[in-house]
């Protein structure tokens, strides 16, 4: 950094090599290099005495092996199958209440967020104890609280708090489940078909507006065919695409229908109700980010409240918003490892399982460590998609 | 003057008073009213659910019979006393900085908290996990093995013994060379740090497999401790030479060494019962830490241990050189792109195999290494945050005065940055605090577990709810005060850093 290595003012100094600074980095990198190198070789010179003291290994090929375990959720999955399988079965299970729990929780955050700044003393109150307890407690206890102190006190299935078609009990939620009759496909393919262009519809004449400045109502034509061809489809098909098959009790088992286990809801709501708090006050913060004078301005241009929090605040908002959500998003798919706590076979608790039954620590554990980093990886390049797409139409 | 009717003065009772504040706060329009008279059936729904569980079906003697086993857990019953006063240490020094940090005009104050705090994890460590002690016996014959046997130090695998005691003594004459400007007083202390030299020349002449499997003689490690720790003495002593009472605190720091090095050479068992050891204190092992002690020990072990790490990091991460920025980068975003629980389990089940046989960890101490490797991580990102707050001028400034990059970063740099960052690094504490809860998966027995474990008590069997409310409870008072507290002083520092 320090050119002081030619100073002609005074006597000519003699350079000497170990004082160029470039000489003095390359040997510092060196003996970083060769201090890591050793303990690196002292660690693996242990695992591998250690790994042969036990009579393992290094291989992967275990996890071909027959698992011998059985799985209470998800894909299909017999004792006969494989680690692999089992492994996948267990990522899968992970991604799924991740998916769902990132939705939820955003929507129940943004909904926490404002109410946070509602007018509404009492209702400020409430959600701002909610988010106080909430980030106050560790997530664990709210989850053994959810699963063990309330699902799992609900009545037995015998006794079971029946809701219309509906039914709660310490055996899970149970509702109908739609299956698919002869005109599924059409009505399907239909819906999707509608859906998409309503979407293009909205975006065309929504362009309309903007250059010819004719009210051509984008939202209504949009609503409408994506509303109404699925409802004509349905009506003028012969026989009903979808009926509801539902729950029944019989002797100590439910048939038909579909249930949300208890350690799936456990999980769910645990983690949704966790990260939501964090996400309020994430939207809170934002929300009161943007400036004052943007929403006077707005008011005074005539536009509407709503019209005011959706055009102005919150597109604003969410410039200040994206980057701690990311982190709370990430730390949504972290916790999801929890699961093991209320006993969702989630990959973590799959992984334990396959190391207790295998004793193959390395690769079980690295296995999982890099899937649940390439996890985060996706998560955050996603975010930061989104992040860049926001900052570009900044002016 | 125009006359003005006063009665017309009176605040309208529509705007004021309790009616005005309830029209503003709670039935402004039609809307909020409505969210109103919904919230506070909600609220009177729920409170009387729970105030009728509460005191109809609850059975809240599971928490009031277990308070003991969920506060210290198996820790044995003749020693709590020990716990008792770690917590009041703790709680004694805390409050003592809390009131008296801020008194500028007397620097003694601060200096002697700072000592208080360096001391304070060995101080409580010796409370709560005990201490054996030496006899005169044992000194005089343990001492004799370095001299005439060393062999024996070699196959009870005492010999790390020999590197601690030249690590410290090379700390401190390294530190003493500069500290001294006298010649008198730079002969003493280098006299000191030969006699421990002279101590280990019987076990330098010991072999022993070292590097690549090669037998080395001890003498090289040895030597090699001793320089290395001399060199870092004699920089920290330069750090530290202008500051007043350097040689005064040496001088404490030698005599102290002593009983040190005495203790530190010695505390072997050599399995003769006349000469071996004595507990002064009952060891109580950490695998039997339970409860809310261990939660506790562990969240203050983590913190204290990964300062030095994620601060090391940090600076790691800035680094010029391309090597160890990657290796830090690597580090940190490894670790905080995998859950807790998984570096909790890594602990658990693979530490064992990257140590050599025969050192075999305790459980909790696993668990603490875990999550220190895991705070550090997340601590490094945020006081590299404060190293990105401090001023390039600051830098260029301290450089123009001539110092080294060691004493830019020490004296100049860190102090800054961890100023700016108190408030955040609070904030992490009551995450790791609140993180240690996960321990209870890997087997644990913090107060979530022990919890767990009442809860199987025949005469307890249903009282999931009050248990888990309890340790909810538990957590909640003492996050929630760190939280506040680390409010409060980002306030303060807040007035003091927009100036």
């Amino acid at each position: 950094m320090a050119p002081n290595k030619d100073t002609p003012l005074l006597q000519p100094s003699r350079w000497t090599f170990w004082r160029d600074t470039r000489f003095l980095q390359a040997l510092a990198q060196v003996i970083f290099l060769v201090l890591v190198a050793l303990v690196f070789r002292w660690l693996i010179g242990n695992l591998l005495t250690s790994l042969e003291e036990r009579g393992l290994g290094l291989s992967f090929s275990f996890f071909q092996r027959t698992a011998g375990f059985g799985i209470g959720e998800g894909m299909p999955f017999e004792r006969t199958d494989t680690f692999w399988r089992a492994y996948v079965v267990g990522l899968v299970n992970s991604l799924r209440v991740i998916v769902i729990g990132l939705a939820l929780s955003t929507l129940l955050g943004i909904v926490a967020g404002v109410a946070l700044l509602s007018p509404n003393w009492l209702l400020r109150n409430i959600f701002s104890a909610y988010v106080e307890v909430m980030r106050n407690t560790p997530l664990l206890v709210q989850l053994f609280f959810i699963y063990f102190g309330i699902i799992l006190k609900l009545p037995s299935l015998e006794d079971r708090i029946l809701i219309g078609p509906f039914s709660l009990s310490n055996r899970g939620f149970y509702f109908p489940r739609a299956v698919p009759q002869v005109g599924s496909p059409i009505w399907i393919s239909l819906t999707l078909l509608a859906f998409i262009a309503g979407i293009v519809l909205y975006q065309v004449l929504l362009r309309r507006r903007i250059l010819t400045g004719v009210e051509t109502r984008p939202s209504l034509w949009a609503g409408l065919v994506i509303i109404g061809v699925p409802l004509a489809t349905w009506l003028l098909l012969p026989g009903n695409p979808f009926t509801l098959e539902y729950p029944e009790l019989i002797g100590l088992r439910t048939e038909g229908g579909s249930r949300l286990t208890p350690e799936f809801a456990g999980i769910l709501i645990g983690l949704v109700l966790y990260t939501a708090a964090f996400i309020a006050d994430i939207v809170r913060a934002g929300i009161l980010a943007v400036p004052k004078g943007q929403r006077e301005a707005a008011t005074a241009t005539g536009l509407t409240q709503g019209q005011v929090l959706r055009l102005v605040i919150l597109p604003q908002a969410m410039r200040v918003i994206i980057p701690p959500l990311t982190n709370q998003y990430l730390n949504l798919a972290k916790n999801s490892s929890l699961a093991v706590g209320v006993g969702f076979p989630d990959l973590y608790n799959i992984s334990s399982t396959i190391f207790n039954q295998s004793g193959q620590a390395v690769q079980v554990i690295s296995l999982m460590m890099i899937t649940y980093l390439l996890m985060s990886l996706l998560i955050s390049a996603v975010m930061n998609l989104i992040n860049a797409r926001l900052r570009i139409q900044e002016r | 003057m125009q006359r003005v009717e006063l009665s017309s003065n009176k605040p309208p009772v529509t705007s004021l008073g309790v009616i005005g504040w309830l029209r503003a706060n709670l039935f402004s329009n039609w809307l909020n009213s409505l969210v109103t008279i919904i919230s506070l059936g909600l609220i009177y729904l729920f409170g009387r659910a729970f105030l009728l569980w509460s005191f109809r079906e609850a059975n809240w003697l599971a928490v009031v019979n277990n308070l003991r086993v969920l506060t210290w857990g198996r820790y044995p019953e003749t020693e709590v006393w020990r716990l008792g006063w770690s917590l009041i240490l703790l709680v004694g020094i805390g409050l003592l900085t809390w009131r008296l940090w801020a008194q500028q005009e007397n620097p003694r104050i601060r200096r002697l908290l700072l000592t208080g705090w360096v001391l304070m994890p060995f101080a409580l460590t010796i409370l709560i996990r005990g201490i054996t002690l030496p006899t005169f016996r044992t000194i005089g014959n343990n001492l004799g093995y370095y001299v005439t046997r060393p062999d024996v130090l070699m196959n009870l695998d005492q010999t790390w013994r020999a590197n601690a005691a030249m690590t410290l003594a090379g700390l401190l004459t390294g530190a003493s060379w500069v500290a001294y400007q006298k010649r008198s007083l730079r002969l003493i202390t280098s006299l000191g740090g030969l006699i421990v030299i002279a101590l280990m020349i019987p076990l330098s002449m010991q072999s022993q497999p070292w590097v690549f499997g090669l037998h080395t003689p001890l003498a090289i490690p040895l030597l090699l401790t001793f320089v290395l720790s001399w060199f870092i003495g004699r920089a920290v002593g330069r750090s530290f030479a202008n500051v007043g009472g350097i040689g005064r605190i040496l001088g404490i720091a030698w005599l102290i060494s002593i009983p040190l090095l005495l203790i530190l050479l010695t505390t072997f068992e050599v399995g003769v019962e006349s000469v071996d050891p004595v507990e002064a204190l009952q060891i109580v092992p950490p695998n039997i830490w339970s409860g809310i002690l261990l939660t506790l020990t562990l969240s203050v072990v983590s913190i204290v241990a990964s300062f030095p790490l994620g601060v090391l990091l940090a600076l790691g991460r800035r680094s010029t050189l391309p090597l160890v920025r990657s290796v830090s980068v690597l580090f940190i975003e490894v670790v905080r792109g995998v859950p807790l629980i998984t570096i909790l389990f890594m602990a658990q089940v693979m530490l064992p195999l990257f140590l050599p046989l025969e050192m075999s960890i305790d459980r909790v101490l696993r668990a603490m290494a875990g999550m220190t490797l895991f705070t550090a991580a997340y601590l490094a990102e945020i006081v590299r945050g404060g190293l990105q707050a401090v001023r390039h001028e600051q830098v260029e400034a301290a450089r123009a005065l001539g110092l080294n990059e060691f004493l830019v970063t020490s004296l100049i740099v860190l102090p800054q940055a961890m100023r700016a960052v108190i408030p955040p690094i609070m904030g992490q504490f009551v995450s790791i605090f609140k993180d240690t809860s996960l321990v209870a998966i890997v087997g644990l027995l913090d107060v979530l577990a022990v919890g767990e474990s009442v809860i199987k008590q025949r005469e307890y069997l249903g009282a999931v709810r009050e248990i888990y409310l309890f340790a909810g409870l538990f957590y909640f008072v003492l996050s929630y005060a760190m939280s506040q507290a680390s409010r409060r002083l980002e306030l303060n520092l807040g007035v003091i850093e927009s100036e």
